[in-house]
């Protein structure tokens, strides 16, 4: 499902005293079957972008075309379950909505309100527990007696466990141990294989490099570059400019290039700079 | 998030706002007393030109005043009303079974009317222009003299200020769960009565759940940091009672003394 935004802005309790903007004028398009990144500091309006996906929040004025739904200022709050079922929101902290007795009923919570029978949502939590890579040990146990890393993996699955087509990640591994983090990238990755239409929300720009198709950098409320990583990256000026960072392959290429060493483009990734270091090093054969 | 109002404090820089939060919390009980004083329409019109003077200080529009009338305006009817229909004595110049009109119940009326509006007007002016914690602050020092009978006063403003702390805490966490469930497909004010009880239950459980982890931090931070129950602790937030706070209380007996002399 394509998502395209035309000059979409939110206004925050646009009748008080306290308004203030949360979009102003954005308008980008995500291809069906591709991997987005958002970044940008903390209170850029990221947040604030993604609720509108599947109409958590309404633009204020413009339009928002995702799939065949066009959501506006007028769109009413009946019939939006469809939506969505197919767009999944991942939130910031997801194990803060875990409520029920059991892992599995918490699972197949989502599914069950989107209409799929008991049995089937159960079969479903199953498949989803495996995805996630937890034990089907903890399917009856109550998800507050798991790890905080464990409860992660929990809201994922229920999120999953709907079967959207686009999935929204709003910095989905924040406070995981490495490993935790990595598997759930590679989780994500093996997804958008699938099909599915990533979304992500994140500060780890390593991540960003390594798995994004595009990039979309916000700053203020405004929407102020939409391009590849490998082009955003490279541009230093603008990355100071927004307070954003480079990822660490890049800061060390950097270096390099002031000990004498030459890039055509600055490498994003790990795989990239050790390509390029070992063809220039000579240890490349064939 | 993060910047909705707590309460319905306006945030503004006007004479008003300034004072001391006692002053105005001291001021507000005074003016609801002194308003039984009057008893007719040139006490009414002196407590009228007061509050709107009032009002006209504290540069806030008119119009969050007549809001804060919304929500009593069926008590206020419903008073007024009965103010009106049952008040016996004058000429009743229309009469149905218990029902009466005259001259007399309708100026009743119409003064029951005033009251309600110029309590409402002075107490919203309180929470316009002062900060809930600056209000819990105010409390606190109020009930200072308690103390003696040993009343933990400020374990209690503690509290206070605590819990009016959580609101906009628990508010924006409440919008996120809900959110967050919404996004997993619950309907939210649809269905069966049944169906929306139900919809409650995954918003209450992770609210429950996260309002006792904030409190747990927040015990162990402030024990970590040497908290040891309020004894003896200096403020952080100082109140200052300046010479204009002083002017306002003399001002009030100065209305009081108005009002006796014109009440018949």
């Amino acid at each position: 499902m394509a998502i395209t935004f035309k000059d979409v802005t939110h206004v925050y309790q646009a009748d008080g005293p306290l308004a203030f903007e949360g979009l102003s004028h954005v308008s980008f398009e995500i291809p069906t079957g591709s991997f987005s990144a958002i970044i940008g500091q903390t209170g850029s309006g990221k947040s604030t972008l993604v609720q509108h996906m599947n109409a958590l929040l309404k633009p204020t004025s413009g339009t928002i075309q995702i799939g065949k739904r066009l959501i506006t200022p007028e769109t009413k709050n009946k019939h939006l379950k469809p939506l969505r079922q197919e767009v999944g929101m991942v939130f910031q902290f997801p194990e803060q909505q875990l409520f029920a007795e059991t892992v599995l009923e918490d699972i197949s919570f989502g599914p069950q309100n989107f209409g799929v029978d008991a049995a089937t949502a159960k079969k479903i939590a199953l498949q989803m527990l495996e995805l996630v890579k937890l034990p089907a040990s903890v399917a009856d146990k109550s998800p507050f007696d798991l790890s905080g890393g464990q409860m992660r993996r929990v809201a994922i699955a229920g999120v999953l466990a709907s079967k959207p087509q686009v999935l929204i990640l709003d910095e989905p591994t924040a406070g995981l141990d490495p490993q935790g983090h990595e598997e759930l990238m590679e989780l994500f990755a093996q997804l958008h294989q699938q099909g599915k239409t990533i979304i992500l929300i994140s500060h780890q720009m390593e991540d960003v490099a390594q798995y994004a198709q595009q990039v979309l950098v916000m700053d203020q409320a405004h929407l102020v570059r939409t391009a590849s990583p490998q082009s955003i990256f490279n541009d230093i000026e603008f990355l100071n400019q927004h307070h954003l960072m480079q990822p660490e392959s890049t800061q060390f290429a950097q270096e390099l290039v002031q000990k004498g060493f030459e890039f055509a483009q600055l490498p994003i990734t790990e795989t990239q700079i050790i390509r390029e270091l070992l063809k220039q090093l000579g240890g490349l054969h064939g | 998030m993060g910047k909705m109002i707590i309460g319905r404090y306006l945030p503004g820089k006007s004479l008003i706002h300034q004072l001391d939060p006692r002053c105005k919390f001291i001021a507000t009980f005074i003016f609801v007393a002194i308003v039984f004083l009057a008893n007719n329409w040139q006490t009414y019109l002196a407590l009228t030109i007061f509050v709107l003077s009032a009002v006209l200080l504290s540069q806030v529009s008119l119009s969050f005043f007549i809001k804060g009338v919304r929500p009593m305006i069926f008590l206020i009817i419903f008073t007024v009303a009965l103010q009106m229909l049952f008040t016996p004595g004058g000429h009743p110049f229309w009469q149905w079974g218990i029902f009466s009109l005259s001259a007399l119940s309708i100026r009743n009326g119409l003064f029951i009317f005033m009251r309600f509006l110029l309590i409402i007007f002075i107490s919203t002016l309180l929470t316009i222009t002062t900060t809930p914690l600056q209000m819990a602050d105010a409390v606190g020092a109020i009930l200072k003299p308690l103390k003696i009978v040993h009343f933990p006063v400020e374990e209690v403003a503690l509290m206070l200020s605590i819990a009016l702390q959580f609101i906009p805490l628990l508010s924006d966490e409440t919008t996120k769960i809900m959110n967050a469930q919404r996004a997993r497909g619950v309907d939210f004010g649809d269905g069966s009565i049944l169906r929306q009880i139900k919809a409650i239950i995954p918003i209450l459980i992770p609210l429950f759940v996260s309002s006792f982890n904030i409190a747990y931090d927040l015990s162990i931070a402030m024990e970590s940091r040497g908290y040891q129950g309020s004894e003896n602790r200096s403020k952080y937030r100082q109140l200052k009672w300046h010479f204009q706070d002083s002017l306002v209380m003399l001002l009030f007996i100065v209305l009081t003394i108005i009002l006796i002399i014109l009440r018949s």
